[in-house]
Parts: C-alpha cells; structure tokens; sequence
C-alpha cells in the first residue's frame, strides 16, 4: 500500500473513531447529563483526541514529495498504527457507554483511568507517528 | 579540456535534496494554514463560548439568594461610636448604589435579652436570627486603646542665617518626643443560626499613630485611601481636632469598619463553605459545640413563646441542653408534609407514641432509627432511602446513595446514558410534639442529612420517654426528597419536582 493511501485511510479511520464519542457528548451536553461540569467531560475527551488527530491532519494536509508519497507502507508499522488506534478509540468508546452501568460518577472514572488512557494514547501516536514519518 | 557530464547519481541527489526542500517547505505552509484555521476556529469557539458563558454566569450570580448576615451593635466603651460608624457605612453602601448590603444591624439590648433567657451565645444567635430571618448572626465586642510610648529624638535646627535667609550653621538639639499609638480591636464570632455553632470567630486589630515633640503635634500622613480618594464619603477631618487622639480614634473607627464590612460580606458570599464546614466536622470540639447549643433552637422557640405565654422560667435550660441531640427548629422546609397524628394512640407518655412509631418504621424495614429532642416531644429520623416514583422503596439498593449504575431495561440505560441517572431518595422525620413545628424558609441540605444521621442519639432516651404526653400532642411526618447529582462535587441535592404526592409516601410506610 502506498503511502499516501496509507495516511488517508488513518485519516478515514481517525475520523470515524472521533464521530460517535463526540457526538455523544454532544448529546449529553445538550442533555444536561453532566450538570454544570459538562467542561470535564469535554476536557477529557479533547485530551484524548486532539494529540493523534493532530499529527494525522498535519500529514494528511502537508505536501509530501512525489517519491514518499508513492513509497510503499511498512506493513507492520501500518497495521500496529491501525491496531493501536482502534484499540484507542474502543476504549474511550466503551468507557463512555460503560459509565452508566458503573457506580461512579464519569469524573472519577476520567480522573481514576487518567493514566491508563495516557498510556494507550501515547502508543497510539507513536504507531501513527512511525507510519508518517516513515522514509521522510 | 573536456566538460564531463555530472553522472547520474549525483543529479538524482540533487532531485531528491531539491524534493525534500520542496516538501518541507509545502509542509510548513500547509501546517501554518491549518494552524491558522484552527486558531481562528478556536477564537470563534472561545469568544462564542464568552457569549454565551458571560450572561449564563451573571445571571447566576444576579439570581442566587445571597445569605444575610445579622450584626449585633458592638459590646464595649466604643460600641456606639462604632455602631454609629456602621449605619453610616450601611447607608453610604446603599445611596452609592452598590448591590444591596447583606447586613442587617440587630439591637444590642434584643441579643442581650435572648442572652439572659438563653443563657450562651450560640442560643442567643439562634433565637435572634430566626426571629429576623438571617443566616449567620456576627457578635462583636470593640476596644480602642491608646499607648504613649515617650522617647528623646535629635534634630538638626538653624541657629544662625545669612542675609538670603539661608541657614549657616546648624546645631543638633535633642527634644523630647511622644509616640502616641491608638489601636483598635474588634473581636467577633459569626454564628450559623441554622445549626447554632459558631464555624468563624477572629480578632481585626487596626494601629494608628501620630508624634507630638516639645508639645507640637506632627502632622499625621493622610492614609492611602484617602489620598486616593477611595473613601471619600468618609470626612477626612471634621469633628474632633486633626492630630489628637479623638481624631486618630474616629479615622480608625472609619477604617475599621470598612475592613470588618468587607470582611463580612465576603464570608456571607462563602456562606456555603461555613455551612459545609460546621456540617462536616461533626467530631470533637464542633460535636460539644453542637450538643451544647441542641436546645437552643427548641429554646429559641420558648423564647418566641414565651411573649404570649410567659412560660420560659418553667423550661430547665440546662435540662433542655443535655438531652438528646439536636433538631433545627423550625425544621428545613420538606418536600412535603402532612400530619398523621390519627394512625397513633397519643396518651400516656411520649415512649408509648415512639414505640408504635418504631414498630411500624421496623415493619417497613427502617431498622436504623435517629432520635433528637424538642420541647415537649422528639423527632426521629430515617436513613436516606431509594425509592421508585410509585412512592414505595427500591427492591434494589435501597439504601445505597447516589449512583447506582443499575439500569432495569435497554430503555433505562439510554437514559442514563444521556441525562444521567435520576435516582430519586427520601428521608422521613416524624415529629412529635404539641407546637406546630411549621418550616424554617431554608431546605434540608445533604450535609443536614449527614449530620443528622451522624448527631442523632439511637434511641428516645429515658427521661424523655418518661415524660407524660402534654395536650395538643400530634404527630407530622416530614418527608424530605432528593435526588443524583450530575454535578462533580455532591452526591445528591434537593428533588423539586414533587412528582411522588405525600399520599403515596404515606401508603409505603403504611398510614392512612
């Protein structure tokens, strides 16, 4: 697979793993499930996000010579960086369809699981980032 | 000589350097783009985020009730002074259109009459703010003092001058010098009328002072804010002689109470946090607090009672302070009330009402009960309990408080996945007793329900059972309702929508 298909189809699959937990907390929001502190909830799932989504876009959006872009993806590096982000964004999915069934409150499951999510979010990235630097 | 053609692989390098450049530099352009979208993006989001935060924010503010704080006139040699200082300050507050002043003053002989009827501060307050429908009841004292501490101090004067009128020779005399030094004390202690303790209690301590040296008084500096114009509705200096102690005490007294005023109204902003604190600490010192000022409330009412019945000397004060713990009086307003006086034999005395009362509480699975003493009767309190809107209580986590994480069906966990889960919870105090109890204008808190579980005694205590049933005894039950919060920092808050009618309440504990 070339690269440049490889960066659109991370960019594609990125998409699709941020479409439903924002939608539903945007949702929620609107619903008034998180009271008054709809910013934590909002907080968290931002600081989840924004650092894979940034580095994808940036590669996504950049010009890249004519010789990387045509250049063939590490198979392995490709499918840990989609393994990764899928897992990643699983596990914010299910954490938030989860909290209902939980007996606390979704601010202490963001702040008690805080650290786990860093860590996967942190290999995420650095799966992506082995795919979009690759040959650079 | 011959020109010799740069062989391949060195054009190829070049190609790829010269790609390289070029995608770096199409990179940077695209990220600077993309950056510059996304801020200008972000400002939109943040300054429409203002829009809407801003109003949302002062409306809040504007909307929430703000606590009054009732201010006994000052005790001590200075308390007029101070308390003429304070209506001048509180009428300056109010025709500089400043929000209106969350200060009320209370007369000093009305807190000193509560005070020989009740017997301690902590009553004293209870009675005095619900009678004025304040939250927190502040008693001062005020002392002003004067030290003169006398020293010699040295001096360079003029003896000799030419004829310009410029000094020629200088000699160096010692004078003698008096530091007069004027300090002003207050001493208060801020009383939560609510739960008659006394969560804040300080000392402002404001110093002044002037010199006079061989009998010439210096002239004092003018202090910062009236050289800044900032307390300008103060006269700086009329009345008592400039440079003299009645001076320095008036232009302290000024001062003072503009600080002690800001003071208060700020802790009548942090009333909430008073309230959590005096709630909180339910050990030690702020228990013996607590207990000692029990009958205070129930005495406060005496006290109401006594106008029209001239009963108070009859009640033992100290009698009324070590028995059971303490009940708020009137009670926080319920969510609903109703009396149920006929489901019960009233004679006899009051353990015979409580053990009818006990065994249908028992009956009904309320087997932690919670008992506190009014006058002439008792309240006894149930745990926190979950019930469902049919009115009767969960078959499942009954008395597990705030989130459950249960959802019975597809349905249910929709909807706690997209408002939160609305478990509903309830409290029920019966109170017995000849006075119509009535509601205080405040509403049970989920402090008052930590603390009245932690507080109250677990059974009616002999010498209140004891005692035979007066006339006019009835029963009320008082069922206070809450609900899940969503927000971060409580488990549950207050339920408004009276959506269970008292009647269905009844029907689960089994009373007509």
């Amino acid at each position: 697979m070339k690269r440049e298909i490889a960066i659109r189809r991370l960019m594609f699959l990125w998409g699709a793993i941020i479409t439903l937990p924002i939608l539903l907390v945007s949702l929620q929001t609107v619903f008034g499930k998180y009271g008054d502190d709809s910013a934590l909830a909002w907080n968290w799932l931002l600081g989840q996000f924004s650092p894979p989504i940034a580095l994808i876009t940036a590669a996504y959006f950049s010009d890249a010579s004519a010789r990387w872009r045509n250049g063939l993806a590490n198979p392995t590096r490709w499918w840990l960086a989609v393994g990764l982000s899928t897992l990643h964004g699983v596990a914010i999915l299910v954490l938030l369809l989860a909290e209902p069934v939980l007996a606390l409150k979704p601010y202490v499951l963001f702040d008690q699981l805080g650290l786990l999510f860093t860590l996967i979010q942190g290999i995420a990235v650095g799966a992506l980032g082995a795919v979009v630097f690759d040959g650079r | 000589m011959t020109l010799r053609r740069p062989n391949v692989s060195t054009i190829e390098h070049f190609d790829e350097t010269y790609a390289c450049l070029h995608a770096c530099v199409a990179t940077c352009s695209a990220l600077r783009e993309l950056l510059g979208a996304i801020v200008t993006r972000h400002v939109l989001a943040v300054l429409i985020g203002l829009f809407l935060l801003v109003p949302r924010v002062a409306v809040a503010q504007l909307s929430a009730p703000e606590p009054m704080i009732g201010l006994v006139e000052f005790d001590g040699a200075d308390g007029a002074l101070v308390t003429a200082a304070f209506k001048e300050e509180l009428a300056s507050w109010d025709s500089l259109g400043k929000r209106r002043s969350p200060i009320r003053l209370i007369e000093r002989a009305r807190y000193q009459a509560a005070l020989e009827k009740s017997g301690s501060e902590e009553k004293a307050a209870a009675i005095i703010g619900t009678e004025l429908g304040v939250d927190l009841v502040t008693i001062g004292s005020v002392a002003f003092t004067v030290e003169n501490r006398p020293f010699p101090d040295r001096k360079d004067i003029c003896v000799e001058r030419d004829e310009a009128n410029s000094c020629k020779r200088y000699e160096t005399r010692t004078r003698s010098c008096v530091e007069t030094k004027g300090i002003l004390r207050f001493t208060v202690r801020t009383i939560e009328v609510k739960s008659a303790t006394g969560p804040d209690a300080g000392i402002i301590e404001k110093r002044d002072n002037y010199l006079t040296c061989d009998g010439i008084v210096q002239p004092r500096r003018p202090d910062f804010g009236l050289v800044m114009g900032l307390f300008a509705s103060r006269p700086s200096h009329t009345g008592p002689a400039p440079n003299s102690v009645d001076s320095l005490k008036a232009d302290m007294i000024g001062t003072g109470v503009s600080t002690l005023l800001f003071r208060l109204s700020r802790s009548s902003r942090k009333y909430g946090e008073l309230a959590s604190i005096s709630g909180s600490t339910i050990d030690g010192n702020t228990t013996i607090n607590a207990q000692t000022a029990m009958g205070a409330l129930a005495i406060g009412m005496n006290a109401s009672a006594s106008a029209t019945q001239g009963a108070i000397g009859s009640v033992g004060a100290g009698q009324q302070m070590t028995e059971p713990p303490f009940f708020p009086w009137p009670p926080p307003a319920p969510s609903l009330l109703g009396e149920v006086t006929s489901n019960f034999r009233i004679g006899g005395d009051l353990a015979a009402i409580n053990k009818q009362i006990g065994a249908l509480l028992n009956r009904r699975g309320y087997d932690s009960l919670h008992y506190f003493g009014i006058e002439g009767g008792f309240v006894v309190t149930t745990d926190l309990e979950r019930y469902g809107e049919n009115g009767r209580p969960a078959t499942r986590d009954r008395w597990l408080i705030g989130k459950s994480g249960r959802a019975r069906s597809f349905t249910e966990y929709v909807g706690n996945l997209l408002f939160g889960e609305k478990g509903r919870f309830r409290m029920f105090a019966f109170i017995v007793g000849s006075r119509d109890p009535g509601a205080a204008p405040f509403i049970a808190t989920e402090q008052d329900t930590q603390r009245w579980k932690v507080t109250g005694a677990v059974a009616l205590s002999a010498s209140t059972g004891a005692r035979p049933v007066a006339p006019g005894t009835r029963v009320w039950l008082y069922v206070y309702e809450f609900e899940n919060s969503l927000d971060k920092n409580s488990k549950i808050v207050p339920l408004t929508d009276h959506a269970v009618p008292l009647v269905a309440h009844k029907r689960s504990l089994g009373l007509q």
